[in-house]
């Protein structure tokens, strides 16, 4: 089998791993070609707009595992292959030379057992980073059950690690993938978490300490394969950031590739709009200081399909608004929709030279289009700007797909309109 | 105060040529309505007054900015002189003549005009210069990598830091073929030269399998069923695809 053939094969089988970050490591001195860059960079995109950063490929796709939702499970009749070491590491040097690519990213399936394929990944890693003193990026899967050992090999040469999660509880895994369990996957995350914690501290006495996985640990779970609520995978995600500091947890929207009585039908179109709502809500707990508590409740345990998870929350907390943009402090300003992390601080930086009001906040480039509903400059709202909570949600599940010229007061014509009623209508469906 | 008469300045294009400008605007008494390259002139009404680089006025006007305005104003205005846009030299004048009078603070003005204008060209450059970190691509002839791109803004000098450190074992030029501007390094010397013809050696059959097997992985690595055209271009502008092997069609 020649190279193209398996490239295509070991990259088809990896697509579906959502993680292409490359930032987060500052690597340059020593070493003889390459460097990773803090920011990360971005050197393509695919054609679904995905980016591409890392040369996203499996060792192999032979696999003893047989988890239902995966295209390399072991009952699958599919074509199988596997680089050598050499070969995936001429082929990264190669690419990297062109600058096609910031750097690897390497997963696997399982051949014998979770140890074996890690030295095998082990290897290739280490023919890359010694033999050519390659100094690019490296993202490396842990294979649920791998050995602490090896765990700590594979995390002192690359950047990033990371152990898929896969189904977001004990039973789907039981029940779709039965050699993964909570503990086998679990375990490797706790050792990755502790070696980070051990090299960060050991950095601080000695600056030449071994760097151990310095862009963090990350994970991936699949959304809509199993019958998990949001509430349930935000519950999760929070306490993974909480328990082992992790840098990201993906999200990936469940794609059928097999037949299988426990899964949904191969027809099903995968839940994309359930995928960004959750992405959204894990920005909200990473950078907005929101607890997955306030998001989503046992009485709503799924997010709303027309307005975002900020905007929801806000209009569902109306008696904290509406705030005064020069006085707020920056923890509630955040809270604001439309109001971001940037425009965030730059209100905070703007208001100590001077009071601002609308037309201040439009020219230091705060938008204004969902804020208006929630804040007061000087103590008024904006011009033809009502309060409230129906006008505000009206005019925000109108603007989320289509935006609407101004945002006059509709008179309604029936007694009871649905949310769903709005939107068609605005959006000129109806 | 003194009548001005509306003139266009024509200068040498650097960095010295412009603080030259500025200086002759205190210095005389022009009103330049248009501060042009000696390279890119065209018919006007104004009369053209052509402004000689003199290291010892452009050090006196560098020397006034770092120490009125401040020195971080000087680096702004030298990455500024790459955005492209014609008027750019213009608002160049308007921000050092208000900075002057202003201080520090006056990059914090969004509100006028002059500095809106410069501080978003500045950062349409710094995102294009991020952009080409990523889609510049080499392809190797003989012993050295070649990358061909046209950038809006002038970003080579940017980005040949980034370069010269990431392949540092390697020979390669990075040639902007719409500013005409070439990066030259052969792991011991490193220069930005102007180049207005270069002829480039072709692509030969090994590169070619290796764009072939690049492609290959692009097209490989989308999924179908999230196919998205305008996200897509979104990131990446048309106007790149045709310096991207990935986005050439199979011959």
């Amino acid at each position: 089998m020649d190279i193209f053939e398996k490239l295509e094969i070991l990259t088809d089988a990896a697509k579906y791993d959502a993680a292409c970050t490359s930032s987060g490591s500052q690597r340059g001195k020593g070493g003889s070609i390459g460097n990773a860059m803090k920011c990360g960079i971005c050197h393509s995109w695919s054609a679904d707009g995905r980016c591409i950063s890392l040369l996203k490929v499996l060792y192999t796709n032979y696999c003893e595992f047989d988890c239902a939702f995966c295209i390399n499970r072991k009952s699958n009749d599919v074509k199988r292959t596997a680089f050598t070491p050499r070969e995936l590491a001429d082929l990264t040097i190669n690419f990297y030379r062109r600058n096609y690519i910031e750097g690897l990213f390497l997963s696997s399936g399982v051949i014998k057992n979770a140890d074996y394929t890690m030295e095998l990944i082990i290897k290739s890693l280490s023919i890359l980073r010694y033999e050519y003193g390659f100094n690019g990026y490296i993202h490396a899967k842990v294979i649920p059950g791998t050995s602490p050992e090896l765990v700590q090999q594979v995390g002192l040469l690359a950047d990033r690690v990371s152990v898929n999660i896969e189904l977001p509880s004990a039973e789907s895994l039981a029940k779709l993938a039965p050699q993964k369990s909570k503990a086998n996957i679990l375990t490797p995350m706790r050792s990755i978490a502790q070696h980070a914690e051990q090299s960060k501290q050991e950095l601080a006495l000695y600056r030449y300490a071994p760097k151990f996985a310095p862009a963090g640990q990350s994970t991936q779970m699949i959304v809509g394969a199993s019958g998990e609520s949001d509430l349930h995978i935000l519950r999760l995600t929070q306490g993974l950031y909480d328990k082992f500091s992790l840098k990201r947890v993906f999200f990936s929207a469940y794609i059928p590739v097999n037949e299988d009585r426990l899964l949904p039908a191969t027809d099903t179109k995968p839940p994309l709009l359930r995928e960004h709502r959750l992405y959204q809500a894990d920005w909200l707990l990473r950078f907005y200081h929101f607890r997955a508590e306030e998001l989503l409740d046992d009485e709503h345990t799924m997010f709303n399909e027309f307005l975002d998870p900020k905007c929801n929350w806000a209009l569902n907390n109306m008696h904290l608004f509406p705030v005064e943009i020069n006085k707020a402090p920056y923890e509630l300003l955040l809270r604001v929709p439309g109001i971001g992390v940037t425009s965030a601080k730059r209100i905070v930086a703007a208001r100590r030279v001077a009071y601002l009001d609308f037309d201040g906040l439009k020219k230091i480039g705060v938008v204004l289009k969902r804020a208006q509903f929630f804040i007061t400059c000087k103590g008024k709202a904006a011009p033809y700007v009502k309060i409230d909570r129906d006008n505000a949600e009206r005019y925000l599940i109108a603007s989320e797909k289509q935006p609407v010229a101004g945002n006059v007061e509709q008179i309604s014509m029936f007694d009871t309109v649905t949310k769903g009623d709005i939107y068609k209508c605005v959006s000129g469906q109806m | 105060m003194r009548q001005r008469t509306d003139v266009i300045f024509v200068y040498d294009g650097t960095f010295d040529g412009f603080l030259c400008c500025v200086h002759e605007y205190y210095y005389s008494s022009f009103n330049p309505v248009e501060i042009v390259c000696e390279d890119d002139i065209e018919t006007s009404f104004y009369q053209f007054v052509t402004i000689e680089t003199d290291r010892y006025k452009a050090d006196k006007v560098r020397k006034a900015i770092e120490e009125q305005i401040s020195p971080y104003t000087v680096r702004f205005l030298q990455e500024c002189m790459l955005c492209y846009g014609r008027e750019k030299e213009y608002h160049m004048l308007q921000y050092v003549v208000k900075g002057f009078k202003k201080g520090a603070g006056i990059y914090q003005m969004v509100e006028d005009s002059d500095v809106d204008w410069l501080r978003k060209a500045h950062r349409h450059l710094k995102r294009e210069k991020h952009l080409y970190l990523g889609i510049t691509r080499f392809y190797k002839a003989e012993d050295a990598y070649i990358a061909v791109i046209k950038p809006k803004n002038r970003i080579v000098p940017l980005i040949a830091y980034h370069f010269s450190q990431r392949f540092a074992h390697q020979n390669f030029m990075i040639y902007d073929a719409a500013n005409k501007q070439a990066f030259l390094y052969n792991q011991k010397q490193a220069t930005v030269v102007r180049a207005d013809n270069i002829e480039l050696p072709p692509v030969e059959e090994d590169e070619k399998d290796m764009q072939k097997l690049w492609k290959l992985f692009y097209d490989t690595i989308a999924i179908k069923e999230r196919y998205n055209p305008r996200c897509r271009m979104n990131f990446m502008p048309k106007r790149t695809w045709d310096m991207l092997p990935e986005m050439q069609e199979n011959k």
